[in-house]
Order: structure tokens, then C-alpha cells, then sequence
């Protein structure tokens, strides 16, 4: 069996740095990458909570007073009445609830 | 000895406190493995490169779908699909009379380099973590034999001599180690 000679090894080591140098640049890129979701993930984390906490809100005075205006126009009966105002009362309270149990602060 | 995670440990960390430095980790102890595999589908270390970074970047995404098995083996499949995806966009691409677009991979491949790269990386990674630590000090960053002996408090002789048997234990691993298939 040919043993391997000094420069062999050597040529070995410098192509084997050769490809480290690869990997470190695949890595670096990824890492980028990866860290990029993250920010991502946080932004969207506050702007999901941020639009929970005003959004909602928001949209709940706007239904509200249109509801009123339609009830107003139309003289709507009031089982009607509450039934509009309950069921979508629920439903954000329901996903108002869901948000705040998913949420993590150090996330 | 120092601490070293297990990759179950470090998913766990990644999904847990979203730590970028888990999976970092994580990586570096399979990046050149899923590199060898791309490479030796793709022939071209620009596509492998590419190949890597999007099995890598899309192990991290789906990250909560993993069982628990080895993930380097997860992580190189997932490479193996999007490899032989992009070789069959290729070849579709070479196929349509309308693109002419000649950009073939350069065939800079060499299966015999590559086995020989792997039988290095394993015997170096057999080595006790003294003798690793200087061989990568050493042959890939560059540092002066001198520079190591002052970093590990002990004389330029002495590290050579060291690094003299660390060589003659490396040569006969690789001697011993077939690199053809």
C-alpha cells in the first residue's frame, strides 16, 4: 500500500481549508437568513398584539355605530338587534382570547 | 471537558427561545456533511453552495416538523430533493429549443477529492481535542506553529514535534482509509 507523502497531506489541508472557507460562507449566509426570520417573527408578533389591542377595538366602534345608524334607518327588532351585536362580540372575544394565550414576551 | 449539546438540546433551544446560536451550532456540525452530499449530486460547488443554503434555510423553517431522528440525515435529504429538483429544472431547461442560455455546470468535481476531503475531516475529527485544536488553528487559520506555542504555553519545538506525530498519525489513517469507491 503507497503511503502518503508530506506534500499529499499538505495539498489535502489546503483544499480542506479551501472548503472551510465554503462552509463558513454557506453558514454566514444562512445565519443571515435565519436571522432575518427572527426579526420577522418578532415584528409580526408585536404588530399581531398592537393590532389586537387597537384594531379590534377599532373595528368593534365602527361595526357598533354602523349597526346603530342601520337600526336607526330601519327600526331593526331587538332580538335582531343583539343577536348582530353578540355574535361578532364572541367571535373577537374568542380570538382576542387565543392571541393573548399564544403570546410570549421573550420570543 | 467541555459541554457539548445534543442536537435534540439544541432544536429544542431554537424552537423554545427562538436562539439563532442553537441553530448555528447546530449547522456547523452538519454543513459540510450536507455539502459533500450536494456537491456529489450537483457537481458544481456553486450549486452546492446554493443547494446547502436553501436545505438549511428551509430545516429552520420547518424545524417543528422534525421527529427527532439524526438531523444531519434530514437535513441532507431535504438537500437531495431541492438538488435533483434544480437538476431537473435544468434539464428541462436545456431541453426547450427557445433558451439558449448555456450556463451548464463547470464539472469541477472530483468524487476521488471529495473521499479524500471526508477521510481527512473524519480522522481529523478522531483527533484529541488538543491536538484538533491545533491542526485548525494551524491549517485553517493560518497560524504560526510559534503563535501556537504561545497560545498553549509551551515551546515552538515542542509544538513541532507534536504536530510531527499528529502528521504521521493523519498519514496513516488516510493510508489505511480506501478513497476510491
Amino acid at each position: 500500500m503507497k503511503t502518503m507523502t508530506d506534500q499529499e497531506l499538505d495539498l489535502l489541508f489546503t483544499e480542506s481549508a479551501k472548503r472551510q472557507q465554503s462552509v463558513d460562507q454557506i453558514n454566514a449566509i444562512v445565519m443571515r437568513s435565519v436571522r432575518r426570520d427572527l426579526r420577522w417573527k418578532a415584528i409580526r408578533k408585536w404588530a399581531r398584539l398592537v393590532g389586537g389591542c387597537f384594531g379590534v377595538p377599532l373595528a368593534l366602534v365602527v361595526y357598533i355605530f354602523a349597526l346603530n345608524e342601520a337600526i336607526s334607518v330601519s327600526s331593526m327588532q331587538t332580538p335582531l338587534y343583539i343577536a348582530c351585536i353578540a355574535l361578532p362580540l364572541v367571535t373577537i372575544a374568542v380570538l382576542c382570547v387565543k392571541n393573548l394565550k399564544n403570546f410570549r414576551l421573550d420570543v | 471537558m467541555a459541554f457539548r449539546p445534543t442536537d435534540i438540546e439544541l432544536i429544542r433551544e431554537v424552537l423554545q427561545d427562538s436562539n439563532a446560536r442553537a441553530f448555528e451550532t447546530l449547522m456547523k456540525r452538519y454543513t459540510s456533511q450536507v455539502y459533500g452530499a450536494s456537491l456529489r449530486l450537483m457537481k458544481d460547488e456553486n450549486n452546492a453552495q446554493e443547494v446547502t443554503q436553501m436545505a438549511f434555510i428551509q430545516a429552520y423553517r420547518q424545524l417543528d416538523s422534525w421527529r427527532g431522528e439524526n438531523f444531519g440525515a434530514w437535513v441532507t435529504i431535504i438537500a437531495n430533493h431541492i438538488a435533483l429538483r434544480l437538476l431537473e429544472k435544468e434539464k428541462r431547461r436545456q431541453t426547450d429549443p427557445i433558451d439558449d442560455n448555456t450556463d451548464a455546470p463547470d464539472e469541477t468535481y472530483d468524487e476521488q477529492k471529495e473521499q479524500r476531503l471526508q477521510s481527512l475531516e473524519a480522522a481529523v475529527s478522531q483527533l484529541p481535542e488538543a491536538d484538533r485544536q491545533i491542526i485548525q488553528w494551524h491549517y485553517y487559520e493560518n497560524i504560526p506553529l510559534q503563535t501556537i506555542a504561545q497560545r498553549i504555553g509551551q515551546t515552538e519545538n515542542n509544538i513541532k514535534v507534536r504536530m510531527y506525530r499528529i502528521r504521521e498519525r493523519l498519514k496513516k489513517v488516510l493510508t489505511s482509509t480506501p478513497t476510491d469507491l
